[in-house]
């Protein structure tokens, strides 16, 4: 069960990550996260099919979510469509466009799902299972943490550099960053663009997971997105470094993870799996709080017997 | 005098719309609906159609629980069970629908049909299903809270529960439900492995290739899969091949098709073959659909809609291609916007 939900955990993590990108650095609340997951799945399942490299499947998974983020991009900017409603119009669209992108895979029109089951052997996992010989579940949970490092080493050097300082710098106060002659179009659709590549790459290595793709995959998805996110900030809140905020995100995305398996192991009635998820997220996030109350009312105490 | 005029012309120029286009109605080889619908499961048939054949989802759950009893009681192999189907789909009528439309329902299919339409039921017998530590335990992995799949859940059940007590076994279910949130099926397959259970029962294509991926050991039987080479779980209807076998609930396309024929009474007919063109089990039953029409000498027109804002021009053209009857399949846009489809069709 703790294994499940760690190697899950390290795939919603690479979801989670690219999700704070466009929520946290560029203060975008992008909704075209729900079809971008599915886009890389679907990418990358169709390619698989096709008979390419899961690796390379994955990498063309990631640049196909660059894609769609562009778009969301484009139509904020250019458009000066609000951003939810650019995100929508991404999701939504993409949900046509996975099922094209489905189609090629099967030659038939309307493919909705596409099942990984008889290419079992031609995933990343079963590459790295065979490589090193070390079984399935140690090769998600091996790719998963080296993926996951990976993401934050190229985060932290990106948000390092110029452009990249000038992407969070946006999101903190666009006018400032106008004024200091940033092109602030610019380095929002490059921010949503590399948030919706990590959400897409998450959404390769999903498919490959669970072995198939299904058009409807990605509801839910921003909600895992952002619990994972408000988990691991509340977890790291007092972190200063960039490098251990960004870590914050994937021990966020790991413990929701197994929240969930915890929860369905615990066997209770199947109908309120959704309100249990939301009531130990809840208690979670409230532990600091009430960690703080509980000092302070113990200060006052003591303050007390001191008077 | 010169608003007059202008009124007159108007009203000559409509005239002359109107008269053409009846005249084009007229030469187009284009018939006047409303049409007899045959739709691909009994819900849309009780809004919309007039007759058709229905697949219980109760029934492929009772089938689901024997196939499951087999493997557990039996020592059955699911490498070499056989995919089942609803093995007697009831055929039903909607004399309201045939009544407004204004078609008589010929009385060699009344008189099939067969007053109870859900004839199995099995009554769970409670003592054999234990909380905790029965003989076997079954992990259910079922997608969504949804009433068709919530019946072939409680079918297996009842059934499961009856072939237990007959053995003089207990099993133990574990119940469990995505809640529609497509990331907990594999958390879910992933536990039922981690507990060890004798046998998984999946329901809904994602929620079994979950399943299917989570174990090559375990049992699994599906349920409410339309298309199940498809979705890659079986090798083969007759021959799955691995640790995974189940219940597909495809409609009786063929046997609904050739109901078309029986209802018009004849082989020189022209059928509308209406569905939607973005959903995988909608083309692999017209796919069928229109194999049988040509075994049968049918003619056909299909026509694929998008959303159901297409539905008017839908009707509209396949008036255009004179069809006689049109055939719906088990689609998602169509069965909701069934009630929408009905109104279109009597022309409101």
């Amino acid at each position: 069960m703790l294994l499940s939900g760690l190697c899950q955990g390290f795939i919603w993590a690479i979801l989670s990550l690219g999700v704070y990108i466009s929520y946290r650095m560029l203060d975008f609340a992008d909704l075209s996260c729900e079809g971008t997951i599915t886009t890389g799945a679907s990418v990358a399942a169709m390619l698989i099919w096709r008979g390419c490299n899961p690796f390379l499947a994955a990498l063309l998974a990631f640049i196909a979510g660059c894609l769609a983020g562009t778009i969301t991009g484009l139509l904020h900017t250019k458009l000066k469509i609000p951003p939810i409603l650019a995100g929508i119009l991404t999701m939504i669209s993409l949900y046509s466009i996975n099922i094209h992108i489905m189609n090629l895979a099967t030659g038939k029109e309307g493919t909705s799902n596409l099942s990984l089951l008889n290419y079992k052997d031609q995933t990343v996992y079963a590459a790295i299972d065979r490589l090193l010989g070390i079984g399935k579940t140690n090769a998600s949970l091996l790719l998963g943490l080296v993926i996951a490092a990976a993401v934050i080493a190229l985060l932290y050097w990106f948000f390092g550099t110029e452009i990249g300082c000038a992407i969070r710098a946006t999101g903190t106060n666009e006018k400032m960053c106008r004024a200091q002659g940033i092109n602030t179009d610019v380095t929002k659709i490059i921010g949503l663009a590399a948030s919706n590549g990590f959400i897409a790459l998450s959404g390769a290595l999903l498919s490959q997971y669970q072995s198939y793709t299904d058009v409807g995959m990605g509801v839910g998805s921003i909600v895992i997105g952002l619990a994972s996110i408000i988990i691991g900030e509340t977890l790291f809140a007092r972190a200063k470094h960039f490098a251990v905020r960004l870590l914050g995100i994937v021990v966020g995305a790991v413990l929701y993870r197994i929240v969930v398996a915890f929860v369905i192991f615990s066997g209770m009635p199947s109908t309120d799996l959704k309100l249990m998820t939301a009531v130990v997220v809840a208690v979670a996030l409230s532990l600091p709080i009430l960690k703080n109350r509980l000092a302070l009312n113990a200060k006052k105490k003591n303050a007390k017997k001191a008077g | 005098m010169k608003h007059n005029c202008k009124a007159f012309l108007s009203l000559a120029l409509a005239a002359v719309l109107m008269l053409s286009g009846l005249v084009l109605t007229a030469c187009g080889g284009s018939s006047t609906g409303p049409f007899p619908i045959v739709c691909g499961e009994t819900g849309m048939n009780d809004v919309a159609g007039v007759a058709t054949y229905g697949v219980s989802y109760y029934n492929l759950g009772v089938k689901a629980g024997d196939m499951a009893a087999d493997i557990l009681l039996d020592g059955a192999d699911p490498s070499t069970m056989a995919v089942s189907l609803d093995p007697n789909p009831a055929l039903v009528i909607n004399e309201t629908v045939a009544g407004e439309i204004g078609f008589t329902i010929p009385e060699s299919v009344k008189s099939r049909v067969s007053g109870d339409t859900d004839a199995t039921t099995v009554t769970r017998v409670e003592s054999a299903v234990v909380a905790d530590g029965g003989d076997y335990t079954v992990g259910i992995l079922q997608l969504m809270q949804h009433v068709a799949l919530d019946q072939t859940n409680q079918g297996f059940v009842d059934q499961l529960s009856v072939r237990m007590d007959a053995a003089g076994k207990t099993v133990t279910i574990l119940d469990e439900n995505a809640a529609g949130d497509q990331a907990n099926n594999i958390t879910i397959a992933e536990t039922f492995v981690s507990k060890n259970v004798d046998l998984i029962y999946a329901i809904a294509t994602s929620s079994s290739q979950a399943a299917a991926s989570a174990t090559t050991e375990i049992p699994v039987i599906f349920n409410a899969v339309t298309d199940p080479v498809g979705a890659g779980l079986v090798a083969s209807l007759e021959a799955p091949g691995a640790n995974v076998t189940g219940v597909s609930d495809i409609n009786p396309v063929a046997k609904q098709i050739d109901l078309i024929g029986e209802l018009l009474g004849s082989d020189d007919i022209t059928i509308g073959l209406l569905y939607t063109s973005a959903e995988t089990n909608s083309i692999y039953q017209i796919e069928q659909a229109k194999a049988e029409c040509e075994a049968k000498g049918y003619k056909y027109v299909e026509k694929g809609i998008g959303d159901m804002n297409d539905i008017e021009a839908a009707f509209v053209s396949l008036k255009n291609a004179g069809i006689d009857a049109i055939y719906i399949p088990t689609d998602n846009v169509l069965a909701n916007g069934i009630a929408n489809v009905h109104a279109v069709n009597l022309g409101k």
